[in-house]
């Protein structure tokens, strides 16, 4: 098929990338789930050190488009995330801005900036996915009950996170 | 992608009568739709807006080509005949000083950048002197790597995009493995294959933002946010409206990337203003190098779009 030659060749090099030099402080992995299907990655996300999510690992599938980098990639925390931002969505597919071209805008409130365009990557992508993992985003919190739970008693949002984290470890 | 260019004028003809109020240009161009205030998405999940959001659009994109075949000029006068008669008569003097023909883009946001992609390999193509044209059309391409390098993208972000075009304005003049040099009926369908069409685009929108990036001082007193008007700091401008698919290019963006590219454009506003002479219709130059060995590209200017003018009224047929 032609018109995936493109993005299979940009989804090698980003691949070759990320295994060559690793992610910035061995934050995250990620690789296709099978060297016969490019489209299909899997990654893990570190749990980001100083925040309840510290000690977890959170697998994400990623799945590439034909026309990657021209459009960006879905990405599905499987499980879900228990996240007070409208972006975790309660089925653990994640929905920020910059995984959305410009125009096409789910929240109709996000600035133009930080939107999907082949400037983007994986890496640049799962990058601001961590940073929203350490910092929640209370103006853009879909999850009310989990916000509230986060202004409201801090450390109880806490414990939830952490347990949850543990479930997802098995222990 | 199902159209058939060659319906084109007849189903421009059929648009005529309707909506013909305001006596404005018809342009199917354009941004992303406007919305009521965020209060009337409140009772709506973001899957539900999101939803919504993306059938206003793609109502908003008509099915048209990326870039159809050249079409007499008369198919664009029967858009305008039941409207405004300032448009037929800036039509009838475009036809009269020499513009036979239009070859339409489709109104996505980017067809300034096709336009003008489309229009530079055809004049490479046509001219006097290809050999040499292609050679500095190639080593301008080259030395634009460098740039779009110091403006912080990665190599390999651009590399599969900058290849496209080279090959494509290599295959002009060197043939393909299958032996064949570049024709206008292959140009044409390979600017339909989004594949091929939206890489070149996307080179260009980066080699702009590079330029842009690369020189700061002259452009930053021209950055304004398009909706808002508001200045912007360079690198937003240009993540925000350069570097983003689907964005509008306005002055700026021309200057900057038809300077890179080193290349004499030259846009017809079709404005619906009345300048002395009657129909006269204005042309903005971007004027880039002398001796050139192609003539300067010449894009119609509609409110929100850009077409491609051509003193020819159909397209040349592969021999």
């Amino acid at each position: 098929m032609a018109s995936s030659r493109t993005a299979v060749n940009r989804l090698m090099k980003e691949y070759k990338q990320l295994t060559s030099q690793g992610a910035p402080d061995g934050m995250f992995t990620a690789g296709p789930i099978s060297e016969s299907d490019m489209f299909a990655w899997e990654a893990l996300i570190m749990g980001p050190k100083d925040t309840p999510f510290e000690g977890g690992v959170f697998a994400a599938k990623l799945t590439f488009p034909h026309d990657y980098p021209l459009s960006p990639f879905k990405m599905k925390f499987e499980p879900p995330l228990f996240h007070p931002n409208s972006e975790f969505y309660p089925d653990g597919t994640v929905c920020i801005s910059i995984l959305h071209a410009p125009g096409d805008d789910p929240t109709m409130y996000e600035s133009a900036s930080e939107r999907w365009s082949p400037v983007q990557s994986v890496e640049k992508v799962i990058l601001s996915v961590i940073s929203m993992l350490a910092e929640p985003n209370l103006e853009s919190g879909a999850n009310i009950d989990c916000c509230k739970l986060y202004r409201d008693n801090k450390a109880e949002y806490e414990r939830i996170v952490r347990q949850s984290v543990r479930e997802q470890l098995g222990l | 992608m199902s159209e058939k260019p060659l319906d084109e004028s007849v189903s421009a003809s059929l648009e005529a009568p309707k909506m013909k109020t305001t006596g404005l240009p018809e342009v199917d161009d354009g941004g992303p739709p406007q919305y009521a205030t965020s209060n009337d998405f409140e009772p709506l999940t973001p899957i539900q807006s999101f939803e919504m959001n993306q059938s206003l659009l793609e109502d908003a994109i008509p099915d048209r080509p990326l870039i159809a075949p050249l079409v007499p000029m008369a198919a664009l006068r029967a858009e305008y005949e039941g409207g405004s008669q300032v448009f037929v008569k800036q039509i009838d003097w475009l036809t009269e000083h020499g513009y036979a023909g239009i070859r339409r883009t489709r109104g996505d946001g980017d067809c300034f950048y096709r336009s003008l992609a489309f229009a530079w390999i055809g004049r490479i193509m046509l001219s006097k002197d290809t050999p040499l044209a292609v050679m500095s059309a190639i080593s301008v391409l080259e030395a634009s790597q460098p740039l779009l390098e110091a403006a912080g993208f990665q190599r390999m972000v651009f590399e599969d995009f900058y290849d496209c075009l080279v090959s494509l304005i290599n295959e002009i003049i060197t043939p393909e493995r299958d032996g064949r040099l570049l024709t206008p009926a292959i140009l044409l369908e390979a600017f339909n294959s989004p594949e091929v069409s939206n890489s070149i685009v996307v080179y260009l929108r980066l080699l702009t933002s590079a330029k842009i990036r690369a020189d700061p001082d002259e452009y930053a007193a021209f950055l304004f946010h398009p909706e808002i008007g508001e200045p912007m700091e360079v690198r937003d401008f240009c993540e925000s409206f350069v570097e983003a698919v689907g964005k509008e290019a306005d002055h700026v963006q021309m200057t900057a990337l038809t300077k890179a590219l080193k290349v004499n454009v030259s846009v017809a506003y079709l404005d619906g203003h009345v300048h002395g002479e009657e129909g006269k219709v204005d042309f903005v130059q971007f004027k880039n190098v002398e001796d050139s060995t192609i003539d300067p590209v010449v894009l119609l200017y509609r409110p929100g779009h850009y077409d491609i003018l051509d003193q020819r009224s159909e397209d040349a047929l592969d021999v």
